[in-house]
């Protein structure tokens, strides 16, 4: 197994291919070669790019900066590098709690966000691929009605059927306030994952199937041991692409599971009291909260991208 | 012996067919069963019960009954009945929403495909770029807002900026005019990251024999963007055109986020949350989002239809 200093130096290795690469293509390629006023047009909108690049990177090196100063000195030093450099912040952070968010702690919100966005990724995932291969390589009864019914629902905007799905939701389902009835609302195989493997599945050759069915291999075997180790990429990349979503989703939480606070639920009802005790403590906590979810892109960032702009548009 | 085994082959293929066939079909269903049951449940029922609802009243024990004779669109006659009256909150509720269809459609998603096609045509950064503008897609919107409102405010740099230029920032989320403002700006500043990388995703599939053929014919960049560009991404272009028209209904936490205290601002989204999160009287939020969804899809379907109409599909 390779070492996690080896895994880094490769990743930084391709890394500054890849740039080097780019730089290569821009410069030599007949294409991106520009003169005269194109080149102005293309300086000025660099600068523009830059300027908005810094608009959105500056608040967090700010924050992130001032995460570090004790309570005391931020008033007097907004602006400035830390004088008394300190983590109490982050310490203080980790512990706060307030009735508010049902004296749960930041650590015990990622806890409940990372169980309700890891199984609700899981099942998700798991009912969107078995839902898309069935349709896109079986032909069954009902199969097009099934297409057809999904895309409507996709294309045609329902506004606020939020309250009827509460009452369906406490009155018939009795899942109101469970984890189980959070993860239920996000388990649907029918939406934009599904699309996005219809349209891998339905390119996928169906030699390897033929052959392993020529073998004796039933159905079940097929998917799980020929399929799923075949779509490993777009599932991955969904996998990736939902765990985010279900990581910032405020609205299911919030309504279904009031009582254990996710962190895109409390994040909001801690803001409001550290905003009265401690701005710095209040930018630790934006630090930790943002922290998982940046790692996450920095691993996949190439996945992430490429995925979102497809799984985004196929609809 | 072959054409033994042979003949008994052939005898046992029919039952053979038939028994892979069952087996076909039990996978089929056990694969769907999952999905069609949510999908059934948590759309179509929804949905129906959405309409249900709305024609009920609500009973102080906490149950609902049907709404008949004169009063059976009670539910309905409330909402023409706010949309009539000043004093209400209404019309700056629909206004507030319209508003999200101005800046999505007609601010936010011009800058992006500008910004796009510079990225797309590889200026320096091109890369670095990207990745700055898929940020705000994955950072919860509340610390968005969040930071955004403190960087902005009193305390914030920006803030200070702004009082030092005489402009108090510790109104700014106070009142009607300025957090509107506020909060467009921060939708404009936080969603162009979104369009920007669905537009490029679409103009990186432009064929490089059609840029090579305008590269050599000389032609400008304006017309390339405009002429080329623009129809070959027009598919991706309408997409974010239509969800910005969805927008009016769909955008719900980010006034509540940045001008809590300021409920004009709110959206159609913001009171319908709300007006369910109680969880008592859905009756009227019911009726509420059935009226919106009634107006909404057919202009929405016809907007789609209609943008498809400018160019024609190109498949490449």
């Amino acid at each position: 197994m390779a070492s996690f200093g080896y895994t880094l130096r490769k990743h930084w290795r391709k890394k500054r291919d890849d740039i080097r690469q780019a730089r290569y293509t821009r410069e030599h390629d007949v294409l991106f070669k520009r003169k005269g006023l194109t080149r102005v047009l293309f300086i000025l909108m660099f600068v523009i790019l830059i300027i908005f690049t810094i608009s959105f990177l500056f608040p967090f090196a700010w924050i992130l900066m001032n995460a570090f100063k004790p309570t005391s000195e931020f008033g007097l030093n907004m602006m400035g590098w830390p004088k008394n450099f300190t983590f109490d912040n982050f310490i203080n952070a980790f512990t706060f709690k307030d009735s508010t968010t049902q004296n749960k702690t930041i650590l015990e919100m990622l806890m409940m966000t990372v169980l309700i966005a890891g199984v609700g990724t899981l099942v998700t995932v798991f009912t969107s691929t078995a839902a898309a291969y069935v349709v896109a390589k079986y032909k069954f009864f009902g199969r097009n009605v099934i297409f057809a019914v999904v895309i409507f629902s996709l294309i045609v905007p329902i506004v606020g059927s939020l309250p009827s799905q509460m009452q369906m939701m406490k009155n018939v389902l009795h899942l109101d306030g469970t984890v189980i009835g959070c993860i239920f609302i996000y388990s649907g195989g029918f939406g934009a994952n599904f699309l996005l493997l219809y349209s891998f599945f339905k390119n996928l050759s169906w030699t390897y199937v033929e052959a392993a069915k020529v073998d004796g291999a039933n159905d079940f075997v097929i998917f799980f041991r020929i399929i799923i180790p075949m779509a490993k990429g777009p599932i991955i990349a969904i996998s990736i692409i939902q765990l985010i979503g279900l990581w910032n989703d405020y609205q299911t939480p919030a309504i279904y599971l009031p009582k254990y606070p996710t962190l895109a639920v409390g994040l909001q009802f801690l803001f409001q009291k550290m905003e009265m005790l401690s701005y710095p403590m209040m930018f630790a906590t934006i630090v930790i909260a943002i922290l998982p979810i940046l790692i996450l892109f920095a691993a996949f960032s190439k996945t992430i991208m490429e995925n979102t702009s497809v799984g985004g548009l196929k609809g | 012996m072959t054409r033994i085994v042979e003949n008994v082959n052939s005898t046992n293929r029919p039952r053979r067919r038939r028994r892979f066939l069952r087996a076909s079909t039990i996978f089929i269903i056990v694969m769907l069963a999952y999905s069609v049951a949510h999908f059934l449940l948590m759309w179509v029922g929804v949905n129906f019960n959405s309409i249900l609802l709305s024609f009920k009243t609500y009973n102080r024990d906490g149950s609902y009954s049907w709404l008949s004779g004169e009063r059976f669109f009670e539910n309905f006659e409330w909402i023409f009945r706010n949309i009539g009256t000043d004093t209400s909150n209404y019309r700056s509720m629909l206004l507030s929403s319209l508003a999200f269809f101005i800046v999505s459609c007609f601010v936010t998603l011009p800058i992006s495909l500008f910004f796009s096609y510079f990225i797309f045509k590889k200026m320096l950064g091109s890369g670095f770029f990207k990745v700055i503008f898929f940020l705000p897609s994955i950072i919860p919107l509340i610390i968005l807002t969040t930071i955004y409102s403190i960087t902005v405010g009193n305390n914030g740099p920006v803030g200070q900026m702004l009082n030092a230029m005489g402009v108090n920032s510790a109104n700014l989320f106070l009142t009607h005019e300025s957090a509107s403002w506020m909060i467009w700006i921060f939708c404009v500043w936080a969603g162009i990251g979104y369009d920007v990388i669905l537009l490029t995703a679409g103009m990186s599939r432009i064929p490089r024999d059609v840029l090579e053929s305008c590269k050599m014919d000389g032609t400008p960049s304006f017309w390339e963007f405009l002429r080329i560009v623009i129809p070959l991404t027009w598919s991706t272009i309408s997409t974010l055109f239509i969800f910005g028209m969805m927008s009016v209904f769909t955008v719900f936490l980010q006034p509540f986020y940045l001008a809590p205290k300021v409920n004009t601002t709110w959206t159609i989204g913001t009171n319908i949350y709300f007006a369910s999160k109680s969880g008592r009287a859905l009756n009227a939020p019911a009726a509420m989002g059935l009226f919106y969804s009634l107006i909404g899809a057919p202009i929405i379907v016809g907007a789609r239809g209609l943008l498809n109409k400018f160019f024609g599909e190109v498949s490449y």
